[in-house]
């Protein structure tokens, strides 16, 4: 077991610097200057190489790469064009809003997910089981972008129940930072204004993000369901005289349930994807929109430094809900 | 294959799926008979219209008819959609045979670069390359196509490493069946479900993550009526002229829903089918 | 025979399946019954019904599957009158425990013994957990189960498939059950320990008086611990009787086909009997006798009449229209 671990968490900076490869490669095949364009055509030419030597733009590919590389290491992902700051701190102070928010929607889609996923697969084939697989794939077909900005019309403008975006009403300021998470900083101090005026604002963009991405949780919660269902220890709880209730719902869950954490890597991962649109609808100021802007602005080192980040916290998401897996499931010892 | 047509047939739900992609593909064939307008037609005088016996969807900003423009997009959908799939498709498929089957060095090699590729959420992945190679349609189809082969890639080694050490396979190579023919002629056709599944769900995300790319400035560029461009664009305009995303973002879900579901039938047929 | 030694009587029981293919009628119009203290063996080939029918004591026939019509008598009270709520409390478990076919996938895998075999026992009593442990090692150590406090605490997957079997035959011991239902108890186990199991059964119901039905496609298992045999064919009962007539004096072709295919019955020199023909689709089963394409005596009359029950001695019932007339006192049939 210990060494399945090891092996697995060796694995990830060899991954990591596969990743930062390819992103390396992707971005600098293209010969055209990022420079040159955030200058304009009607720059001169001294402008251009005092940019172009700044960021070393000039040296040969395989140079830029080992400097690039060597900076990494050093946790320098660069700078950014547009803000002249680090990327990386520039990272870390977006981090906590895209964290907070796909926490939040990641609780709604364990939450529900398995919800209807037992719900289907308890009553197979009735209304019940095809509204709970419609409201599944229903909502993965819709493009979270224009949902959020569906819910923000409706919501926001003509209801005016939800605020229009961002984390926080400006006219309040953030808690205390402990985590960074403003539901969460403003439980610990107290804070109960804020706390509720963060939540009002997580809720939409949060069920957003949930509802794209209900899919993969509830179908494989409701394959597993209905696999435990058929199996025969469930006919035998049954014909020892254990109600439906039980039997769905507290023994074969629990079946499901191991199933279902090995999709919740697979899940976040699919959230930091989308956390890209819903950030940039509802001007939540994380990783997300920090990467979309920047990608406006041709401004590459945030955008590589973003995708390494998320395929950093994806790698350990996906490490942890294995591990979690094999230690729930008495039937795996490494 | 009848009895495969026989369970869609019974399905509702991939009734409605084939009937969505077909209206959408409709559209697109008869694009030209079926808007009423140019789409391209700028008319400044007629700009910000809401919906009218007129102009079914409204106008946009520059005063083009928002249906003809709708209508146009699902060309832009289709083209995308089909060509990243078909690339990413073929590619992986190749790539998961040669792996399966040859096994060693070449097998640990695609099955790394597999990892490397899925070791990022695919919109993120898709999102640097298109930003890497510079905005633009072509740019979103190369970015995806690298991206989406890895997942044929993995299911199609999956089937072959499952066919590969069974008799069969071994009374072929004793009969002197060369490993072109094998790949081919055998082992291809036992991965058709699984690969059928795996390509009609893809041609949905294929559209979803084309319009979300085109919503972030990264592909369709204006004037070309993309329906995630126009949600973009629209935006600003909230919540005013709400007609101008309302409409392009339905026909996205009506497309995108109506892949998933014909794929999720098909994979309930193919499941069956191995019980 | 008193009636109140009957301890399961099952009477004209019929169970449907409602299929887009149409109706299968799994079981159509069984009866056999069960006493106190005795061990009956149901035997039939793969889809014959036996498991249905077990399944329908039980109620446990889920959709698109009904119980059509009949009349199942368990201790006195019909089951199928019974409501949900004392099904589940008086007659699962309490009543008839029944132990299933694959002991690897009886047990529920991410849950210990103990855990199991206390959700089955607390649903019969009020004990404390304490007391329920106490009497499944006791059930466990009377069914031969080394160290039973230390099985308790760990899952199935952890013990062989005998073992498991014991386990559940220790959980119908710890219910009291009446009746204990072995759907083929050793199909899925190695030649050497179905013989232990089978031993086992037996001494069970002679040390607790416990009746016991064993459910079988193997006749030689049967024939082993069983007081009478009830053959079973495509839905329908066709031969009942004492364990010692019915193999050597069987009085329908299908019980003689079996019988005649068993090894150990088979007159020396004799090559092994096979029965031609395949089982029929329930779908649409044969018209009259259901066994006519494969009997070798079929006539016409077999083809147009479902046979009459047949009494053949005082325990000895055959379904068939050309009976052979033995060493019975009668042959009037029961049914006309």
């Amino acid at each position: 077991m210990i060494r399945y671990v090891i092996k697995r968490v060796l694995w990830i900076p060899i991954t990591l610097w596969l990743v930062a490869t390819l992103m390396f490669f992707m971005t600098h095949l293209v010969p055209g200057s990022a420079v040159r364009m955030l200058l304009g055509p009607h720059t001169s030419e001294a402008q251009i190489e005092k940019v172009t030597a700044e960021y070393g733009l000039d040296k040969p590919l395989l140079t830029q790469y080992w400097a690039y590389l060597g900076d990494l290491a050093k946790g320098d992902f660069g700078k950014s064009i547009v803000t002249r700051r680090p990327v990386l701190k520039e990272l870390v102070t977006y981090l906590p809003a895209t964290i907070e928010l796909t926490l939040f929607s990641l609780s709604l889609i364990i939450v529900f997910g398995i919800l209807l996923g037992v719900v289907a697969a308890v009553h197979r084939n009735s209304p019940l089981d095809v509204f709970a697989r419609g409201i599944a794939v229903g909502g993965v077909a819709l493009p979270q972008f224009w949902l959020g900005l569906m819910f923000i019309l409706v919501f926001s403008y003509y209801l005016g129940w939800f605020p229009m975006g961002g984390r926080l009403s400006l006219t309040l300021t953030p808690p205390h930072r402990i985590t960074g998470l403003y539901v969460l900083d403003s439980l610990l101090t107290g804070n109960w204004r804020v706390l509720g005026n963060a939540l009002l604002h997580l809720l939409i963009p949060g069920i957003t993000l949930a509802l794209t991405n209900l899919s993969t949780t509830t179908a494989m919660v409701r394959s597993s369901m209905l696999k435990t269902l058929g199996e025969d220890y469930t006919l035998m709880a049954r014909a020892y005289g254990h109600s439906a209730v039980k039997v769905n719902y507290v023994y074969a869950l629990k079946n499901s349930l191991i199933s279902a954490v090995s999709v919740i890597g697979l899940t976040t991962g699919y959230l930091l994807g989308g956390a890209v649109l819903v950030e940039t609808v509802f001007d939540w100021p994380g990783m997300g929109l920090f990467a979309a802007t920047s990608i406006l602005h041709v401004d590459y080192a945030p955008v590589i430094g973003v995708a390494i980040f998320i395929a950093i916290v994806y790698a350990v998401v996906n490490l942890v809900t294995d591990l979690l897996y094999a230690l729930l499931d008495p039937r795996i010892r490494y | 294959m009848r009895r495969t047509a026989y369970i869609v047939r019974r399905s509702p739900l991939a009734v409605i799926g084939i009937l969505l992609i077909l209206l959408v593909v409709v559209l697109a064939i008869f694009a030209p008979v079926i808007a009423p307008y140019n789409p391209q037609k700028i008319n400044f005088a007629q700009s910000f219209q809401s919906p009218s016996a007129d102009h079914l969807f409204g106008t946009d900003d520059l005063g083009r008819d928002i249906f003809s423009r709708v209508v146009y997009g699902s060309r832009v959908s289709l083209k995308i959609a089909f060509v990243v799939v078909s690339i990413s498709a073929t590619l992986g498929t190749l790539l998961g045979l040669i792996s399966g089957y040859f096994g060693g060095f070449v097998d640990m090699v695609i099955m790394r670069l597999v990892d490397v590729f899925l070791s990022v959420p695919t919109f993120v992945l898709a999102m640097v390359g298109a930003a890497a190679l510079g905005p633009s349609v072509t740019n979103v189809m190369l970015a995806m196509s690298i991206v989406w082969w890895t997942w044929h890639a993995r299911i199609v080694r999956g089937e072959t490493l499952k066919l590969k050490n069974t008799d069969y396979m071994l009374a072929l190579r004793s009969m002197g069946a060369r490993t072109p023919r094998i790949l081919f002629r055998h082992l291809l056709p036992n991965c058709v479900g699984p690969i059928a599944v795996q390509t009609t769900l893809q041609l949905g995300l294929a559209v979803l993550t084309s319009s979300g790319l085109s919503f972030l400035g990264l592909g369709a560029q204006p004037p070309t009526p993309s329906w995630g461009l126009m949600v973009s664009i629209g935006r600003q305009y909230l919540p005013a002229d709400w007609w101008m995303i309302t409409f392009p973002g339905v026909m996205i879900f009506l497309l995108v829903a109506g892949f998933i579901l014909l794929g999720d039938t098909i994979r309930d047929v193919v499941s069956r089918d191995i019980q | 025979m008193s009636n109140a030694d009957i301890l399961l009587d099952v009477q004209e029981l019929k169970t449907y399946f409602f299929t887009y293919q149409g109706v299968v009628r799994a079981v159509d119009g069984v009866s056999f019954s069960v006493d106190r203290s005795e061990t009956v063996g149901l035997v039939g080939e793969t889809g014959c019904g036996k498991s249905v029918t077990t399944r329908s004591i039980l109620r446990l026939i889920t959709p698109p599957g009904r119980i059509v019509s009949g009349q199942i008598l368990f201790d006195g009270r019909d089951v199928l009158k019974l409501s949900e709520k004392e099904v589940r409390k008086s007659l699962r478990g309490r009543g008839i425990a029944m132990v299933f076919q694959k002991p690897m996938s009886s047990l529920n895998p991410v849950f210990t013994i103990g855990q199991q075999f206390t959700g089955v026992l607390r649903l019969h009593s009020h004990e404390k957990k304490s007391a329920l442990l106490k009497r499944a090692e006791e059930s466990m150590a009377a069914v031969a189960l080394a160290r039973p406090k230390q099985l308790l605490k760990q899952y199935p997957h952890e013990l062989s498939g005998g073992m498991q079997q014991r386990v559940l035959i220790a959980m119908g011991l710890a219910c009291e059950a009446k009746l204990l239902i072995a759907d083929e108890p050793t199909t899925a186990l190695d030649v050497s320990v179905q013989l232990q199991i089978l031993e086992l059964l037996a001494q069970i119901q002679e040390r607790t008086g416990m009746s016991v039905l064993v459910i079988s496609h193997d006749l030689g298992v049967v024939t082993n611990i069983c007081d009478r045999i009830v053959v079973m064919y495509a839905g329908t009962v066709v031969e009942s009787g004492p364990v010692e007539i019915i193999v050597r004096q069987p009085g329908h072709p299908y019980t003689t086909g079996l019988i005649r295919a068993v090894p150990d019955f088979a007159p020396r020199g004799t090559a092994l009997g096979t029965l031609r023909g395949e089982v029929p689709n329930l779908l649409v089963p044969p018209s009259g006798c259901r066994f006519h394409p494969r009997c070798s005596k079929a006539t016409e009359l077999c083809t147009k009449e479902p046979p009459p029950v047949v009494k053949m001695g005082p325990k000895h019932l055959v379904a068939c229209h050309h009976v052979e007339l033995g060493a019975s006192d009668n042959g009037q049939p029961v049914e006309g």
